[in-house]
């Protein structure tokens, strides 16, 4: 009896354990991931002559080859690279300093400094995107009054080109905190042995941080790169919130845009399907992608 | 990791579908007749204060009782019915504007609702029941028309010795001399998010942007007419005597305030919302006809209106089709949209209520008592307008090219061209027949 609990409970116990995440993976994972490709192999077609009624109909791979044909999606893709190459290392530099100086600052002015810098990542994307355009538009900008005070052309920084900088500002203003803080917590997580062998060696503060803290933080920089770079794969609200504000930012100017406005604007959940699995598939290999380059380099002796 | 990536990236399918699970748990409860439970209709709306009007009607029926949800905005309405119908929870009744109807009677969401509704023809202003009516058959109820105006301050005009313009080129040289008076100043604004101001000024110009004979359909975005509306605000812009801010963000809110705009193209409904946003201007507002392109002409445009429909989603099709009617035709429903909304109802007794006259807008000059005169005879010289099925589509396209265009100072004949490129691209691939 008791040699037959022993041999079961090993077999059970797992599974019971894992059941609540497999069920919701494949709940909130799996299933809508199967819906949407199901979705993007169907179209709309009207049968009849003038008005009609569309029915659903199967067309295949048609809404990939429209997806992939489209010139909107590969603009689309070259825009959201343009925004990423500002993002993603202004956000990861200023985590990366921030999380360095905190490291070496007296404790009291460490936890206002951490905090005052964490805030604006409590703040959701929209609102930070409604607060910046505020401050951007030159007719209600703050800003924009003190510039008329002094009689300077007022700047729109969502014309032309700068509408990139000033979208990445919003999400580099929002992501840094987040990032700094998982830094942050790794550099505290080093022993302070190294440090005071290090000093010993005539180690400057500087090379302290450059050569002991930043080497041996290298898994949470990389981890924190990661998301940085998946989350400008993705980038929706800031775009989607200040393109009501100029002219400069269109319907389609990032992928998960034309997304959006494909399903819910123009009433095309087909065809977006198709696009949405092309930006999955896009984000799954650059983010692995970048993993394995990332991980050959930083530890290149444990892989 | 992966899964995550996969989860966001099916994000929009994902919230489509909690966006339509979430209007499915309140779905409408069939009713009992023998418990004496009341039948519970779902209704999507987003007129301001249409709750109050509702009430109205949940307190004589308590058979019928009406929910309303307020949370759908105008230019989402097709996508959010279109996934609510994906996943099998349409509320009973929605609002629509006229424009977007055509794409809800393609997507099976509006029902016909000839048996009920057919024969109050002589009782609708004649434009908005053929907004309503496709092939003979009736597809909303018309709430309200919007017959086209000119709003402009008339302390500003007045100051640099100004006409309200009767035509365009007046409008010009107007632009012109507020511009010159004032750099920091213009008559306008040419809004690249307002397709809908756009369509109309075309429609007016004689634009047909979708015609239907025979069952073939012809696009027509970029016609001559439509074209020619197009040159004439370039000419402006590129001029510098009008302004290029979208409409409705606060920049435009502000400069409607603070006069740096002098004049808006709007409708009939206006009014209520030059007093929300420019509060200190009260007063100070004149309304005309639209300029005309030949002096002595009288064509006017529609901008917006809406009406409802009855989804093919309810189980309780007779009790929804007479609230329907009841909301939009009833003397006292009128009377209750008089009395907490703006209205100019289809309804033509609607129009002769006494409560209408005594709503003499507030953000108008004061004693200017005729605006719904002018606005029955608006009405009247409005030119028909059929609209097809992804006048969506063709408003983010619209949207995109004219924005683009302004940014990099590139033709906006083109831009047409591009809205109109896409349209026909789209129709096709949905099987119509466009020729």
């Amino acid at each position: 009896m008791q040699k037959k609990r022993s041999r079961l409970r090993p077999r059970v116990a797992p599974w019971l354990f894992l059941t609540p995440a497999i069920v919701l993976a494949a709940g909130l994972m799996f299933a809508p991931l199967v819906y949407t490709v199901v979705l993007s192999l169907q179209g709309r077609k009207v049968a009849a002559s003038g008005i009609g009624i569309a029915a659903d109909v199967f067309v295949g791979l048609d809404n990939y080859v429209a997806a992939l044909t489209n010139p909107a999606l590969l603009g689309s893709f070259a825009r959201m690279l343009g925004y990423a190459l500002i993002a993603v290392p202004v956000t990861m530099g200023l985590a990366l300093v921030f999380a360095l100086l905190l490291d070496n600052l007296s404790t009291r002015f460490t936890r206002f400094s951490r905090i005052s810098i964490f805030v604006p990542y409590a703040v959701p994307g929209v609102i930070a995107a409604l607060m910046w355009g505020f401050m951007y538009l030159p007719g209600v900008s703050p800003v924009g009054e003190l510039f008329s005070l002094w009689g300077w052309p007022v700047p729109n920084p969502l014309d032309g080109g700068s509408v990139f900088l000033a979208v990445a500002n919003v999400s580099i203003w929002g992501g840094i905190g987040f990032n700094m803080v998982i830094l942050y917590t790794s550099l505290r997580g080093l022993p302070q042995e190294i440090y005071d062998s290090a000093r010993l060696d005539g180690c400057s503060e500087l090379q302290l941080a450059l050569r002991i803290k930043l080497p041996l933080i290298l898994p949470g920089v990389i981890l924190t790169g990661v998301f940085t770079v998946i989350g400008a794969l993705q980038v929706f609200s800031e775009p989607n919130m200040m393109m009501s504000l100029t002219n400069s930012i269109t319907s389609d100017w990032v992928p998960m845009m034309l997304v959006y406005r494909d399903a819910f604007v123009t009433n095309d959940l087909y065809g977006a399907s198709a696009t949405a699995i092309i930006i999955t598939a896009v984000t799954m290999i650059a983010s692995l992608g970048l993993l394995r380059v990332l991980r050959d380099r930083a530890f290149g002796s444990e892989s | 990791m992966n899964s995550r990536v996969s989860r966001i990236a099916a994000g929009a399918v994902v919230s489509a579908l909690a966006i339509a699970s979430l209007a499915g748990c309140t779905s409408s409860e069939p009713g009992d007749p023998t418990t004496g439970e009341p039948v519970v209709l779902q209704y999507w709306s987003w007129a301001p204060n249409i709750d109050k009007i509702v009430d109205v009607w949940n307190e004589s029926h308590p058979d019928v009782q009406v929910e309303v949800n307020t949370s759908v905005g105008a230019a989402d309405i097709v996508a959010k019915l279109s996934a609510a119908k994906e996943a099998g929870s349409l509320p009973d009744l929605s609002n629509t504007t006229y424009e977007n109807l055509p794409n809800l009677v393609v997507n099976g969401i509006a029902a016909d609702i000839t048996e009920a509704f057919g024969g109050y023809e002589d009782e609708i202003a004649p434009a908005a029941w053929d907004l309503t009516t496709f092939d003979g058959k009736n597809y909303a109820v018309p709430q309200g028309t919007g017959p086209q105006f000119l709003f402009y301050r008339t302390d500003i005009f007045e100051s640099l010795g100004l006409e309200a313009p009767t035509t365009w080129d007046e409008y010009a040289a107007a632009a012109r001399t507020i511009h010159t008076a004032d750099s920091s100043k213009y008559l306008a604004t040419f809004p690249a998010n307002d397709a809908q101001l756009f369509a109309a000024l075309s429609a007016q110009a004689g634009a047909q942007w979708w015609s239907q004979e025979d069952g073939v359909w012809s696009v027509g975005i970029a016609d001559a007419d439509a074209t020619k509306v197009a040159d004439y605000w370039q000419g402006l812009v590129d001029e510098g005597v009008v302004t290029t801010l979208k409409t409705w963000t606060p920049e435009w809110q502000a400069a409607l305030a603070d006069g740096t705009i002098a004049s808006w193209l709007s409708a009939v409904w206006a009014p209520p919302l030059i007093l929300q946003n420019a509060p200190e201007t009260a007063g100070l507002w004149g309304a005309v006809r639209l300029p005309q392109w030949q002096a002595g002409d009288s064509v006017s445009a529609a901008l917006g209106g809406s009406g409802t429909v009855v989804t093919t989603g309810t189980e309780h099709a007779e009790e929804a089709q007479e609230f329907a009617i009841w909301l939009n035709n009833s003397t006292d429903a009128l009377n209750a949209y008089i009395e907490n909304a703006s209205i100019w109802p289809a309804n033509l007794a609607g129009r002769e209520l006494p409560g209408i006259k005594d709503t003499a807008p507030a953000a108008l000059a004061p004693g200017f008592e005729d605006f719904y005169d002018v606005a029955a005879e608006i009405d009247d010289e409005t030119v028909p307008v059929t609209w097809g099925p992804d006048v969506a589509l063709a408003y983010s396209a619209f949207g995109d090219a004219f924005g683009t265009a302004i940014t990099q100072k590139s033709s906006f004949g083109d831009a047409l061209t591009t809205v109109q490129d896409a349209v026909v691209a789209d129709m096709t691939k949905l099987g119509f027949t466009v020729e």
